[in-house]
């Protein structure tokens, strides 16, 4: 009636070296655990990474760097308070109307030079600050009525829930005059070169459920999208949709995609490439995208507070005279 | 009259089995059967529980008809009927609805954290059942416990039930309390489950991706597999004049391996509580450690080897140990199994692997049966597999590290959908149809082989039928149904990654396969598969040293491994297979998990296009006003 070891056949085991196996076994998969139970308490306990930086200007983005430090930022400086004491109100203001050349400075420091993290020299000619000669503040002049535009048209018609936050130069260029709307290291699993499908409608071009007029390899051009999305905002599909059926609206911010894409299709037909021609845009034929911005986080970390944006090109500017 | 037999029946060594045991090994004829009424009145006897061995007595340790009672019975049927009572509280009352296929028991949101819910529309009565289900499934647990141990029988099926339990606990307790609150947990209700675990899958971007749910689900599906041929195997030998030996060579005919009697029992005891546990994990860490599955993926380029050096190192590591390899001497070739036949014979001779014995009772391995059939079908499964890879090597721009480093990701694609039925350009879709056609005719050829083994060999043609379910799935899946929805581009495409992502797309073009009812078959039967698999395994396993072991003897005279097994489960739950019938039920189950599922698909965009919609027509989707989404949002 003793009952014989039934793990294994008694006949082919010699129960001394089975015993050793099975311990080892367990004490391997003992020690596997506790490195994994150690290192995940150390994740947990150990500090955070930094707060993001507190800003009266910015969601979480800091303007300040070492370009401030350097010898043309100080020139600079010193140029201005001669261009200052000499004009209290400025010359060929074309966007920012209505307001001093001190207003205009504290604006073009914090948000332009501190967006893009580049001296005054970038765009001016130090020396007459008014001058257009320099070919960079013409373009830059174009990126302002660009902000303008899509603050009116499009971050205006967010509903107040979303916090109100717009779009500035630091929102699309986190401190680089040049920027990558698609970085490699975001694509994972995706096409290295893949970009949105911008030359579809909104809502709707993405609807792919209940349809048999396109295959699964549409499916998967609509997952690609959607996967781009998830890694921009740093949320899984459960942000936008209630999964179990994914055409319904039942979440909020599946409207503000659908306003964000919206947006992104017009910024492409309209500043990148217009009438199909990248050679015309001002954006270096860049393709936007939502990692463009939101650079992983639900609210674009270089968002403007509510009321830091110029009057001229905010969400509740009027639209220039052509 | 019964005290007068079991006289006679009880052997010298304290087992009850029929008195001429010769009948046993030779089959074909059944032996005098002892009653079932003398064993159950033999065995039947108090003591031995846990309750017993602690405190010296055991109050509760009687029967209540054919249901062993004991201390965890007690315990089991407190959890049940309050659970059952808290669940039609919530049904009856809360959600005032008596249509229980969208009855919906939320947990607590999330501002409740791990305290008790407050009131029952906050979740009170999900947090009410939930503990009285953890307490019935741990009794449950220690009444098997308390059933082996008075069977004296191995207690494997309690491990291969607890890893079940162990699930639950993962899911209800475990990640709740790592995440801070019950809102993390698991909701209850027929369909409200699926809305759970769809919005869980896509939170992580993507379950198919996460590798824990990857090797859990095939377990599940190696499982049924596992299942379907032990069934097979078993039926087939039935009520024949023949012995274990033609299953034997049958299998060795087919592919090179017979895993032999105990062997297969231990198999399905580990597939089945492995499949778990893997599940297991894979829920544990998303949320925890892991929020997308896609990005996870992100160290798998960057690791060392993929760079020339790294790669160097790694191949001279692999000819270290290969160098070092010592080859076993081949043993024993004098048998039935001929080699000097030609093509209608056998190839390799067979060889005794060690490692095999130990784990699974039987080490000798080969020869492998050719045949014309055999041949067929290797020949044209190599042309499919060349075709395949080919096209891999060139998608890789004729790199070998590419190839290695993007192997689970490259693909086939079948031709897009502007091309429909026809043919496509050959990296378009044009190898896809190639490979794809040589493999039909491999599958063909394959379900042959087996059919015309199995006669070869003396057996039934169970396993062939079986396989015929499956292939009525591939079929489905590759010819039948991208032919009625007149596109190519509804196949799957051939790679690693790519079955997964047909898997996803599929199920969001026709509108979540969860709410497809033949889905939820298929399903049933898959983990119902894995769950027969499990404890038909462990109790074998458990009574394997009464010889239960034996199916195709013990089904003709039942000695006392089988008696105990069928004990077990008569007790456990008031009724019980015998060790000819539960081959049946692992039959059935196995293949109507491929019937159903290839009913499901085929019906998927030619008749209905969008199957929560259609679910929404017939009244069982759950309402989810007032569910509580931040549970599925970073914060």
């Amino acid at each position: 009636m003793s009952q014989r070891p039934t793990f294994m056949s008694p006949n082919s085991v010699d129960p001394r070296s089975a015993a050793t196996v099975v311990s080892l076994l367990v004490a391997g998969a003992l020690a596997l655990g506790s490195i994994f139970m150690v290192g995940w308490i150390w994740d947990r306990v150990k500090a955070k990474a930094p707060a993001p930086p507190q800003s009266s200007i910015y969601k979480a983005y800091d303007p300040s760097g070492p370009y401030q430090q350097s010898t043309d930022w100080a020139a600079a400086q010193k140029a201005y308070q001669t261009y200052e004491a000499q004009y209290k109100q400025p010359q060929n203001v074309q966007v920012l109307k209505g307001w001093s050349t001190a207003q205009i400075y504290g604006y073009m420091v914090s948000q332009v030079s501190g967006g893009l993290k580049v001296g005054c020299q970038y765009c001016h000619n130090i020396n007459n600050f008014a001058s257009d000669e320099n070919p960079m503040k013409v373009k830059a002049r174009a990126m302002l009525l660009m902000s303008g535009d899509l603050n009116r048209n499009f971050i205006s018609t967010l509903p107040a829930s979303v916090g109100g936050y717009q779009v500035t130069c630091a929102t699309c260029h986190n401190g680089k005059p040049q920027f990558e709307t698609y970085p490699v290291r975001i694509q994972n699993t995706l096409p290295l070169n893949y970009k949105l499908p911008l030359e579809r409608n909104f809502p709707g071009g993405f609807v792919v459920t209940g349809r048999t007029d396109v295959g699964l390899d549409a499916v998967q051009q609509n997952q690609f999208a959607m996967y781009h999305m998830n890694v921009s905002l740093g949320q899984g599909c459960t942000f936008c949709h209630n999964s179990r059926h994914f055409p319904s609206n039942e979440i909020e911010q599946k409207t503000h995609a659908l306003t964000m894409l919206k947006m992104s299709k017009y910024i492409n037909e309209t500043y990148v490439a217009p009438g199909g021609s990248p050679a015309g845009g001002i954006m270096a034929a860049k393709v936007p995208s939502c990692w463009m911005c939101h650079q992983g986080a639900r609210v674009p970390p270089a968002g403007a507070l509510a009321g830091q944006v110029p009057p001229t090109i905010s969400t509740t500017s009027s639209a220039p005279a052509p | 009259m019964a005290s007068l037999s079991r006289e006679l029946l009880l052997q010298p060594d304290g087992e009850l089995r029929s008195a001429s045991d010769t009948v046993r090994t030779i089959g074909g004829q059944a032996a005098e059967p002892i009653p079932f009424a003398i064993v159950e009145e033999y065995y039947k006897q108090p003591g031995g529980t846990l309750a017993a061995r602690i405190f010296g007595f055991d109050p509760l340790d009687f029967w209540f008809g054919r249901f062993y009672v004991g201390f965890f019975g007690l315990l089991s049927i407190i959890g049940i009927v309050l659970g059952v009572t808290f669940y039609f509280a919530q049904a009856l009352i809360v959600e005032k609805t008596g249509n229980l296929l969208a009855v919906r028991l939320d947990p607590p949101p999330m501002s409740v954290g791990l305290a008790l819910a407050p009131s029952p529309d906050q979740g009170l009565f999900w947090q009410l059942t939930m503990f009285s289900a953890t307490l019935a499934f741990i009794g449950w647990l220690l009444r098997q416990v308390d059933i082996s141990l008075k069977l004296k029988m191995g207690i494997e099926i309690p491990i291969a039930y607890g890893a079940v339990v162990m699930s639950w606990i993962t899911l209800q307790w475990l990640r709740p309390i790592a995440m801070g609150a019950w809102g993390n947990g698991f909701p209850l209700g027929i369909t409200h489950h699926l809305d759970w675990v769809s919005n869980i899958g896509y939170q992580y971007y993507n379950f198919f991706y996460n590798p824990f749910h990857a090797i859990g689900v095939s377990l599940l599906f190696g499982s049924t597999l596992f299942l379907a041929m032990h069934g097979s195997a078993i039926l087939s030998a039935a009520r024949r004049p023949i012995t274990e030996h033609n299953v034997d060579v049958f299998w060795r005919n087919i592919v090179g391996y017979s895993i032999g009697e105990i062997g297969i029992h231990r198999l399905a005891f580990w597939a089945g509580a492995a499949s778990v546990m893997f599940a297991n994990i894979c829920i544990f860490l998303s949320g925890t450690l892991v929020k997308d599955w896609n990005a996870f993926w992100g160290f798998w380029n960057k690791l060392p080897f993929w760079s020339g050096f790294g790669a160097s190192v790694v191949l001279f590591g692999f000819g270290l140990v290969f160098s070092q390899r010592d080859r076993q001497p081949p043993v024993d070739i004098s048998d039935a199994e001929r080699t000097d036949q030609g093509l209608e014979g056998s190839i390799g001779k067979p060889i005794y692997v060690r490692f095999m014995d130990q784990l699974f009772g039987n080490g000798r391995v080969g020869p492998l049966y050719l045949g014309m059939w055999g041949l067929i079908s290797i020949v044209t499964m190599g042309v499919t597999v060349f075709v395949i890879l080919s096209e891999y090597i060139y998608l890789a721009g004729w790199n070998p590290i590419v190839f290695m480093r993007d192997f689970a990701s490259l693909t086939v694609y079948p031709p897009a959908y502007k091309y429909g039925l026809g043919f496509a350009p050959w990296h378009e879709g044009g190898a896809w149809l190639f490979a794809t056609f040589f493999l039909h005719v491999s599958v063909v050829a394959w379900w042959m082989r087996i059919y015309t083994r199995a006669r070869a060999t003396g057996l039934g043609t169970q396993l062939a039928w079986g396989f015929a379910g499956a292939l009525g799935l591939y079929f489905v899946l590759y010819l039948i149904r991208p032919i009625l929805m007149h596109s190519w581009s509804q196949a799957p495409g051939h790679g690693l990654r790519a079955i997964l992502d047909w898997t996803n797309f599929v199920s969001i073009q026709y509108g979540n396969f969860y709410y497809n009812p033949f889905h939820m078959m298929s399903i049933f039967f898959l983990l119902g598969s894995t769950l027969l698999l499990a404890m038909h395994g462990a109790t074998i396993v458990a009574t394997a040293s009464y010889g239960s072991e034996r199916e195709i003897d013990e089904m003709m005279a039942e000695g006392p491994g089988t008696h105990r097994a069928q004990l077990f489960w008569r007790w456990v739950m008031g009724f019980n297979a015998n060790s000819y019938n539960i081959h049946l039920w692992a039959w059935w189950f196995a293949a109507l998990c491929g019937i159903t599922g290839a009913i499901g698909l085929l019906l998927s965009g030619t008749v209905i296009k969008d199957w929560y919609v259609w679910a929404e027509t017939v009244h069982i989707v759950a309402p989810m006003t007032g569910t509580d989404w931040s549970q599925f949002v970073f914060r």
